[in-house]
């Protein structure tokens, strides 16, 4: 990765801009909601996720202390998805590689709330985004 | 089955108050099936959106609005092992590919 973030330095003119996106290492929560009502089901276990995340950080930081990149701004934001069955998630879950660990009985709860009560189910995802700029090192 | 992602608008909002793409020549990283793409690529004046996965860039491909077709380019390439063009982006968007 460090290579890549040479790469898109070496791409960018100069002053350009990297904006990067990505999750907060911290896990996302699981709700069912129908109507007004919010259903809390509890999060689910990102470990293996976050390691990567926090290496990916390690490593972009380690450009920034080259001076290769400068972070000027920081904004932090909820991405929330909304399927409308436990299989539409799940379904998404397995195409994206997660590895997330629910806790037990969190699908059947969400199965149950949903087959009965109609809503949706909604993960809740703290992601941060940051504006750094190519500095000429 | 149907899943929306951010129909509020969040990261939207987020990521157009932190770069302003107006006639931009942007890079993204990581653009998968072209979820984010679709956030900041018609304020561009070009974009280039790579993955590594053929078949969501072949996704992303499929999904380019008509209007969007003469600016946006999809790519299936592996940032870790290309070259780029030296100079040659206004803005790199990493899109929660880092």
């Amino acid at each position: 990765m460090v290579h890549a973030l040479r790469q898109i330095h070496q791409g960018l003119t100069p002053g350009g801009i990297l904006l990067d996106v990505h999750p907060e290492p911290v896990n996302s929560r699981i709700e069912v909601w129908q109507g007004d009502r919010v259903h809390e089901l509890g999060e689910v276990n990102q470990d293996e996720d976050h390691r990567e995340i926090e290496d990916a950080r390690s490593r972009l930081e380690l450009l920034i202390d080259e001076c290769l990149f400068g972070v000027e701004a920081t904004d932090y934001f909820e991405l929330r998805e909304h399927h409308d069955s436990l299989g539409s998630w799940r379904e998404k879950w397995a195409r994206e590689d997660y590895r997330l660990v629910a806790p037990p009985g969190m699908f059947e709860s969400a199965d149950e709330l949903l087959s009965t009560g109609g809503g949706e189910l909604v993960i809740r995802e703290q992601v941060r985004a940051t504006r750094l700029r190519r500095l000429e090192s | 089955m149907s899943i929306m992602i951010d129909p509020q608008g969040v990261e939207t909002r987020a990521i157009n108050k932190l770069v302003d793409f107006d006639g931009l020549r942007v890079l993204e990283v990581g653009c998968g099936d072209g979820r984010m793409t679709w956030r900041f690529a018609e304020m561009t004046s070009s974009l280039l959106a790579v993955d590594v996965d053929e078949e969501k860039i072949e996704a992303a491909r499929r999904a380019t609005p008509d209007d969007l077709r003469s600016k946006v380019r999809f790519e299936t390439t592996d940032i870790t092992r290309a070259q780029l063009p030296t100079d040659s982006f206004d803005a790199a968007v990493l899109s929660y590919s880092l």
